[in-house]
């Protein structure tokens, strides 16, 4: 249980890594995107590739995976995103939910239903030991303090550049920054671009972590939706919080039933939403 | 000299057309008597498709409810059929018209909490909880035993002529989802969600409670979703919660609803048909179908949001259905100008 509880933290990492991207989409531009999880799951068979083609160790290709998704992102932002707001929410949950079936798709027709795995060496497998007989792998540990890390960074960038200014201002208010001078498409696409960043680096770790198949992704969207609204919405560091609820609480789940995994995350998501809606650090009710 | 006006609610072609419909729905129901039970089928599926995509329609296209998690209540009345009819021992219809009580009674719960939620996260969050009714299903050994699925025993009481029968329920289902909508659209609270459908901070401020008016829908459709649900596995024969909780399933109504033409009774009708008669020829594509069909989606919605029944309504005013509400001013004829 202990063992199971200690597990559910780190996986909060991961799960950390997976919400931001996603409220930072929502925060800058509103959307909801229902595509986030296969672009998880996109960025996990980008690192097949390139690790099938440069032989490399996984985790050194992350900067390229996470280049090649975060152009992809600008581009996707640009060429399509745009043109979907301004009329209500339906457009942008359709067209990113079409998306979401066109990836998934093109994925089983590329690389079949079969699952895959991408091999980090040593690291995967190595562990250290804490007392009360509780061993914790490096690679989880190692994830936990890299969405420490992409967190940390995230907020400087938010916080403290004049992009993370146009960000601020165009969540604010998005008439009155473009009055200002804001490029607000411009500042669209690069809120995509770094959402796609760290979904990337996320979908990394994933594919080291677990095996994958193209069907994946819409449950890594939920987890991502289910750390965001835990952590309470408008919340960066909010997310690691909500990332490590979930995690513990799909542990523990499925210490009891490995049917129950899921189902417990889902359930200690209704609770939070019963019971504090704006969720554990949220600024108010959305 | 005054001007009189009224309010009309019918057109010259949605007159006409009401006959037309008549004169469908008797050939419709005469059709099990000459076709084969490989059409049937089929076309009991399309008439299954056409009730779920008017259902969504009135969700998306009128209260601004954007569920994706609709799921949930065809899963339910599938179930909720199952159980009561197989489990219980309930007559198959009564268990039927039960289904669509059950899937209230759970809509009610899940409002409670899902509503706190709005926009985009309000959808995910359907989702959510469509994904653990399904769990909630997959782990329990009564409903889903040895995770197989269960054929519905109570469907021997058919007899041999279980397509046609089948095929008569999925029609009533279609149409009357379709005269349900119409009469709903043209009473009061059809008013109310017209006016949120156009603008819902100004029905708001006209004294629309939309709350309330979101929540009524909402149940509404619950119900009426469960009982599709419940044909939908008289049609199916064998029920899991994988397949009957599927996202598939909200997919297939969005794809209905917004290819079709969103906010219109004809939408619907015209996406179901013209994704039945894809389905039916590009299906063995594979995944290239699923891809077609989303850069179709992506491509309808940027391109022409209002959907195919929008085009053709914009080129030829056509209103097939009497729910708009115009106002035609009549000149007195006192002084007997001709007008």
């Amino acid at each position: 249980m202990t063992d199971a509880i200690v597990q559910g933290i780190l996986l909060g990492g991961l799960y950390a890594l997976f919400a931001a991207g996603l409220a930072i989409v929502f925060g800058v531009m509103k959307i909801v995107n229902l595509a986030h999880g296969d672009f998880i799951i996109l960025s996990a068979y980008l690192t097949l590739v390139a690790v099938e083609l440069t032989s490399l160790n996984p985790m050194v290709t992350v900067a390229l995976i996470a280049a090649i998704m975060g152009i992809f992102g600008y581009a996707l932002q640009r060429g399509i995103l745009n043109f979907t707001l301004g009329s209500g929410i339906l457009p942008p949950l359709v067209v990113t939910f079409g998306l979401s079936i066109i990836i998934q798709n093109v994925l089983l027709e590329v690389f079949s239903a079969d699952t895959q795995g991408l091999d980090a060496g040593a690291l995967e497998l190595s562990s250290m030991s804490l007392p009360f007989g509780i061993a914790v792998g490096w690679f989880p540990f190692l994830t936990f303090l890299l969405a420490i890390a992409v967190l940390g960074g995230l907020q400087l960038v938010i916080g403290h550049t004049k992009m993370g200014r146009s960000f601020r201002a165009v969540s604010d208010d998005e008439e009155t920054a473009s009055l200002m001078g804001v490029r607000t498409r411009h500042v669209f696409g690069m809120a995509m671009a770094i959402a796609l960043v760290v979904t990337a680096i996320g979908g990394v770790v994933l594919g080291i972590r677990t095996q994958f198949d193209p069907a994946l992704g819409p449950a890594r969207l939920i987890y991502a939706f289910e750390t965001v609204i835990i952590g309470g919405l408008g919340s960066l560091w909010g997310t690691l919080v909500g990332g490590v609820v979930l995690g513990v609480a799909q542990n523990v789940g499925a210490y009891f039933s490995p049917g129950w995994r899921e189902l417990a995350g889902h359930l200690v998501f209704l609770i939070v939403l019963a019971w504090r809606p704006s969720g554990l650090f949220g600024r108010n009710g959305e | 000299m005054t001007v009189q006006h009224r309010v009309e609610l019918g057109t010259s072609a949605s007159r006409r057309f009401a006959m037309v419909g008549i004169v469908a729905f008797v050939f419709l129901a005469l059709i099990p008597f000459f076709a084969d039970r490989s059409l049937l089928v089929s076309l009991t599926q399309l008439m299954i498709l056409i009730a779920l995509g008017e259902l969504w329609n009135l969700l998306a296209g009128y209260a601004g409810i954007y569920s994706f998690g609709q799921q949930a209540y065809v899963g339910i009345g599938a179930y909720a059929t199952f159980a009561l009819a197989d489990l219980v021992g309930l007559n198959l219809w009564l268990a039927l018209v039960l289904s669509g009580a059950v899937a209230v009674l759970i809509a009610m719960l899940t409002a409670l909490l899902i509503f706190r939620l709005h926009g985009g996260y309000f959808a995910v969050a359907t989702w959510v909880v469509a994904e653990t009714y399904r769990l909630i299903v997959k782990n329990n050994a009564t409903l889903f035993p040895r995770g197989t699925p269960q054929p519905l025993r109570a469907l021997s009481v058919l007899g041999a002529n279980r397509f046609q029968e089948v095929y008569w329920l999925a029609l009533v289902a279609g149409v009357g989802t379709i005269v349900g909508a119409l009469i709903l659209l043209r009473s009061r609270l059809g008013l109310a969600l017209s006016a949120i459908r156009d603008d819902e901070e100004t029905a708001a401020a006209s004294g629309v409670d939309v709350n309330r008016v979101k929540l009524t829908v909402y149940l509404i459709v619950a119900a009426a979703t469960g009982l599709v649900g419940g044909v939908y596995l008289l049609n199916n024969v064998s029920i899991d919660p994988d397949s009957y909780f599927s996202i598939g399933l909200t997919a297939q109504m969005v794809i209905v609803v917004v290819v079709g033409g969103l906010g219109t009774i004809e939408g619907p009708i015209l996406g179901a048909i013209v994704y039945f008669l894809l389905d039916e020829n590009l299906s063995e594509l594979g995944a290239w179908w699923f891809i077609i069909l989303g850069v179709f989606l992506i491509v309808v919605m940027i391109r022409a949001p209002k959907g195919l029944w929008g085009l053709i309504q914009d080129r030829t005013g056509l209103r097939l259905f009497p729910v708009q509400r115009r106002l035609v001013i009549e000149k007195p004829s006192v002084d007997g100008g001709v007008s």
